[in-house]
């Protein structure tokens, strides 16, 4: 149930070149989970950015020091109002409605879990990682270079999961590489014996892993890398066509509300890609 | 519009409206496309500082496949190319309407079997005018509209048959069209028809459609406009704009026609304004140029809770003036 709030930035602190943000928001880690996102306001009433940021929440705390808190990442580089968002100083306001969506269900009986991310969508990897290895699942996690924090958040996961590794980044394009990573992925379902992948990146390696998926035999649950100018349900900008689990029948889904973690088998790779933009 | 009394006070002020039939404990309505189907407000425990709820564009035969819906920040401004998926009218039932089941703040669903928490108003869309009337049929025909319920005839969308062009460029043909729905629909239903403030013959379109049957002006519908050219590949696509830049264009709509209703020229319907509205102060401007309500949509997807600070500033705007809800009234004027 998403709470929406005048958060208070506590923390903010460079990933690279993303930043990340810890902010007080009362209410707003009751229930969160990864793979939920939070939608952030730029500015006031009288801001000349009229659309939220949507981002995934990386991190929440119950009733700590501060109170609840959330995490986010967010990248100055791709608009202003990003850049507004991570120039926040501490004690600045931000409107934010969270947790929002549906995140990554937590298998109900113990099983071999892989966990993807790449981009900057992948900085929910940790995260869900933690919560995956406190309800003594069998963790394997591939992180692409191009993870905020990759090196040290990989450092640090090899204390909880059986496995930890870095997939390099495109040189040319410093961005992960979508067959590289469909690769890895594929060995790594093999060397594991994954049943579930859990998978957090942008729309290029979304599709290509989602490619894979039958043929490696695994359940996916993605993280739908689509654009949500609202974050709140109300637009309906990011309405994606997917099938019921079921009945195969189509039926449209808000992804900021009753997504952003969809089963991969739901809606095709180059759907995907045209609802993220990428294709037309 | 007319006032109300024994004042049901909200905040220091009394914001009941009466907008042409249609009673409403505030003169904040959510636009179509902006509020979905109230759901969301709901949920986040603002919907009853509404006065209303006006649905995404409905149609007949319904929005399905097709290009997504865009949406794009230009500066003080929202572009959105594209229209929002809908359900076909002709396959609704009264059970299965979007806005049927409403949670309540703390997460429980409750059917609403006679009432909503707010007025619906159903935006009424088409590709022609036989689209139009066929929706409206479907409305009655299905049982569709709850008493209190209102149609706003969304006559700013562009005309299929006249190369895109918005229907209420064509006054005849806006007045044709809203001739239909009325025609088609219960006579207790009210009938909303929004219009394009900045279309050249915004009085003469909102006379021939006053005269046609609509029973309150909407205006106004967003302006016609290009998405740049980066999020939509080389060739600049067909889009609208809303948000804060068509603020004034809104004041000035809502101006001319009440100077036409002062002239004369224009029978005293009640004007509802829409466009660019994002705080109390803005409101209150626009109820003494003459609305009678207003709508809000861009400033509800940059802050969906915004309507209870809007909701505040307008009571404390009124108390502070000692005005009320309906005295910019041009009702009141052209007395």
């Amino acid at each position: 149930m998403p709470v929406a709030v005048t958060a208070e930035v506590i923390a903010t602190r460079p990933a690279g070149p993303f930043r990340r943000l810890v902010l007080v928001a009362p209410g707003a880690a009751r229930d969160a989970r990864p793979g939920q996102v939070a939608s952030l306001g730029v500015g006031g009433a009288d801001s000349a950015l009229v659309l939220r940021r949507t981002v995934p929440l990386t991190g929440a705390e119950r009733g700590g020091v501060h109170g609840d808190t959330v995490e986010v990442v967010v990248d100055p580089r791709l608009d202003p109002g990003l850049a507004c968002l991570a120039a926040r100083p501490v004690g600045a306001a931000v409107s934010v409605l969270a947790p929002q969506g549906r995140g990554f269900p937590l298998p109900s009986q113990a099983c071999a879990c892989l966990v993807v991310g790449a981009g900057l969508p992948g900085a929910v990897a940790p995260w869900l990682t933690r919560r995956l290895s406190s309800t003594r699942q069998s963790v394997r996690v591939l992180l692409t270079d191009d993870v905020p924090d990759a090196r040290r958040e990989v450092m640090a996961l090899r204390g909880l999961a059986e496995r930890a590794d870095l997939v390099a980044s495109d040189v040319a394009t410093e961005s992960a590489d979508p067959r590289r990573v469909a690769r890895a992925v594929a060995a790594a379902v093999h060397d594991h014996g994954a049943v579930v992948l859990y998978l957090a990146a942008g729309p290029e390696v979304t599709a290509a892993v989602m490619r894979t998926t039958d043929e490696v035999g695994v359940t996916a649950q993605v993280l739908l890398p689509v654009p949500m100018p609202c974050g709140t349900g109300l637009c309906g900008a990011c309405e994606v066509s997917v099938r019921d689990s079921r009945s195969q029948a189509h039926e449209w889904l808000t992804a900021c509300v009753h997504g952003p973690v969809v089963r991969a088998d739901r809606l095709a790779p180059e759907a995907l890609l045209r609802y993220a933009g990428v294709t037309r | 519009m007319t006032a109300t009394s024994g004042a049901l006070r909200s905040g220091r002020a009394d914001l009941r409206v009466d907008v042409g039939g249609l009673r409403l404990r505030s003169p904040l309505l959510a636009a179509a496309g902006c509020a979905g189907y109230g759901g969301e407000l709901a949920r986040l425990g603002v919907l009853t500082y509404l006065g209303a709820l006006v649905t995404p564009t409905l149609t007949a035969h319904g929005l399905g496949d097709g290009p997504p819906l865009v949406l794009v920040e230009s500066p003080s401004g929202l572009l959105y190319a594209g229209r929002r998926r809908t359900p076909a009218l002709a396959q609704l039932t009264p059970s299965t309407l979007p806005w049927a089941r409403l949670e309540e703040p703390d997460g429980t669903e409750r059917e609403q079997p006679s009432a909503y928490p707010v007025p619906v108003i159903v935006s009424l869309g088409g590709a022609d005018e036989a689209e139009f009337s066929h929706g409206a049929a479907e409305l009655r025909r299905r049982h569709l509209l709850r008493p209190g319920s209102a149609v706003e005839v969304d006559l700013a969308a562009p005309d299929a048959e006249n190369a895109g062009r918005s229907f209420c460029a064509d006054p005849a043909g806006a007045a044709d069209i809203v001739r239909q729905v009325r025609l088609e629909l219960p006579a207790d239903i009210v009938v909303l028809a929004k219009v394009a403030g900045s279309t050249g013959t915004l009085v003469e379109t909102a006379n021939a459609v006053t005269r046609a049957g609509a029973d309150v002006l909407v205006v106004t519908a967003a302006l016609p406009a290009s998405l740049p050219a980066r999020p939509c590949g080389a060739h600049p696509r067909a889009a609208l704009l809303s948000g804060p830049a068509v603020a004034p264009v809104t004041l000035r709509a809502v101006h001319d026609l009440s100077r036409a209703r002062r002239d004369g020229r224009l029978a005293p319907v009640p004007v509802v304004a829409g466009g660019g509205i994002s705080t109390g102060r803005q409101v209150d401007e626009l109820l003494a140029a003459g609305a009678s309500a207003v709508q809000l949509g861009t400033t509800l997807l940059h802050d969906p809770i915004s309507v209870r600070r809007i909701h505040t500033e307008l009571a404390d705007h009124l108390h502070v003036t000692g005005r009320t809800t309906d005295e910019g009234s041009v009702m009141k004027d052209d007395r």
